[in-house]
């Protein structure tokens, strides 16, 4: 997990090209080295991105293909290990008729609810609260020793507790996403804030800023590439906490499918949960990252 | 006399950085600082911009202590420390906005941005410009604010050679036509001769004013005066207390 993270945070920030066609033109009339080398360097990590893509294709295929060899030679028992054609044909099923009385859709929907619902409100508290922490100490720390005391605790720990308490309707599913969410969001909101480099808040001063405009205008745009690193983490906490709520209490939703065809021993239907998580998780990740474009195009370029 | 610094010390905890420095900088006067890396330039700078307080002595503006810092002595760093969110011209703009966001006088920031050179790149960020584009916004930024001082801590030291002339010959022309009053550290002597209407030296551990000198040479300024022998005795003189 958190290496995939690294990767992908070296690939966001070589992979910005966009806006170095301009910079060739300044480079001859200003004599300035570092736009040339930059631009190079963003066309060879486009050609490197393609390649890689090709390999993560290739992988792909070349798994599938010998998960396919060992289920032809029974290896296993295909109860255990179903082949990549029963797979197949278990979401095709899925996808017409539905599990447990009701349709896949159905599970994809109310799960990406939970995730939304708990992630948008982990993002709403978190945000603010990781800025109040950075910039006011008594309330950091307050609220730091309980945060270093949540974050270790395995959400799973959590859910006999929650479901005593809210039972098992949505309420104890979101809470565990924003028991798992929160701590991501605030530490990285409060790196971000004490991250902002001390010559941008100096220029600030200088130029007659107040406290409250440093804060607004140099501080908060500072800190939100790291919010959205810890946004991109937060997402698959939010997914971890939600899937293991909806192993134990749950009567629909993904991690419910998972938890249901395996007691059935229908492990063909088991993948096909795990796959939809993961295709959903990935998606999510991408809806973060083009929104993070969006909103911190200057990511990666100080 | 809109600048006095009186007997002013500076330490940070047992180091003591700077000692006794008194000097007295006169409108419309540009002034150089020379001296060793670590010497102390950037600590007394720092004291006149107001972010950070002597340890001993004052520093007055027009008569009054400093307090703390304020548009009218605007600073250039070493580096340009753009915003990267904002366009070139809200980069300009930022300190016209702090002052009061509705009404930004933007006739004043375009012409800036035209005399410094920037027109056409309005829109781009910050990370799209050159070294020396980038330097030069920083510039616009500080001017564009009118500051009753403009400081400026190696404004070009970053940048390579052909740039950093660039820049000083563009620096006199303006400072020709606009006469404000500069405090300019450089640890660059023939940048600081050719610059200044007068060169202060200072010597290291603790530092301390060591020499104080009026340029003579006219305005307006051109890159060849530095083959003048005034010039070159000036130079020599520097070179003998940089060299110990
Ligand atoms: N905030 C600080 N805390 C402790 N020591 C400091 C601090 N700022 C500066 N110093 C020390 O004060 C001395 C002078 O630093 P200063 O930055 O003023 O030097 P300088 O003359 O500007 O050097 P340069 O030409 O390299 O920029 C150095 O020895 C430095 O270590
Ligand atoms: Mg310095």
């Amino acid at each position: 997990m958190a290496g995939r993270e690294h990767a992908e945070v070296a690939t966001l920030t070589a992979g910005t090209p966009d806006p170095s066609s301009p910079q060739v033109a300044i480079a001859e009339t200003e004599s300035a080295p570092p736009p040339a080398v930059a631009a190079a360097g963003s066309l060879a990590s486009r050609g490197w991105r393609i390649t890689s893509r090709y390999a993560t294709v290739s992988v792909l295929i070349a798994a599938v293909i010998v998960w396919q060899i060992v289920c032809d030679f029974h290896l296993f028992p295909p109860i255990a290990l179903p082949s990549p054609v029963s797979v197949l044909n278990a979401l095709i099923l899925l996808l017409a008729h539905g599990y447990g009385g009701h349709s896949l859709f159905d599970d994809i929907w109310i799960s990406s609810l939970r995730i939304a619902i708990g992630f948008v409100g982990a993002v709403v508290i978190g945000v603010p609260v990781g800025l109040l922490m950075a910039r006011i100490d008594i309330i950091f720390r307050t609220i730091d020793p309980f945060l270093q005391f949540i974050r270790p605790v395995p959400p799973l720990a959590y859910i006999p507790l929650l479901v005593v308490w809210f039972g098992i309707g949505e309420l104890p599913k979101i809470v565990l996403i924003l028991i798992g969410t929160i701590p991501v969001i605030i530490i990285g909101t409060i790196s971000g804030v004490k991250g902002t480099p001390p010559l941008r808040l100096s220029v600030a001063r200088t130029l007659g800023a107040s406290e409250s405009q440093i804060f607004r205008h140099v501080i908060l745009p500072s800190s939100l590439p790291e919010i959205f690193t810890a946004m991109r983490i937060g997402i698959g906490v939010a997914w971890t906490c939600l899937v293991a709520a909806e192993l134990i209490a749950a009567d629909q939703g993904l991690g419910w499918l998972v938890q249901y065809a395996g007691q059935a021993l229908q492990v063909a239907i088991v993948i096909v949960g795990i796959i939809v998580i993961g295709v959903l998780g990935y998606a999510m990740e991408l809806l973060i990252r083009v929104f993070e474009r969006r909103v911190v195009p200057w990511r990666g370029h100080g | 006399m809109p600048i006095r610094i009186e007997h002013v010390g500076r330490d940070f905890g047992p180091l003591r950085v700077l000692d006794d420095v008194s000097l007295a900088i006169e409108d419309g006067t540009f002034v150089t600082v020379l001296g060793a890396s670590g010497c102390g330039k950037t600590t007394l700078l720092n004291m006149v911009a107001g972010l950070s307080p002597p340890s001993r002595g004052r520093i007055l503006l027009d008569g009054k202590p400093i307090a703390g810092p304020g548009p009218d002595r605007v600073v250039v760093f070493q580096q340009p420390g753009l915003y990267p969110w904002l366009t070139l011209r809200d980069n300009v703009a930022f300190g016209l906005r702090m002052r009061s966001a509705r009404q930004i006088e933007w006739p004043r920031v375009d012409e800036v941005i035209a005399v410094m050179g920037l027109r056409g790149f309005e829109s781009h960020r910050p990370y799209e410009l050159s070294g020396g584009m980038q330097q030069r916004v920083a510039l616009a930024r500080a001017l564009v604010m009118q500051p009753r001082v403009l400081l400026m801590d190696e404004p070009f030291a970053a940048l390579d050679a052909q740039t950093r002339h660039n820049m000083q010959r563009f620096l006199l022309e303006l400072w020709e036509k606009i006469q404000a009053t500069v405090l300019f550290i450089t640890h660059d002597i023939d940048e600081a001769i050719l610059l200044g209407d007068r060169v202060v030296v200072m010597g290291a551990r603790p530092g301390r004013i060591v020499l104080e000198q009026s340029v003579p040479l006219s305005r307006p300024r051109q890159w060849e005066m530095s083959l003048e022998p005034a010039f070159i005795d000036l130079k020599r003189q520097a070179l003998h207390i940089l060299a110990g």
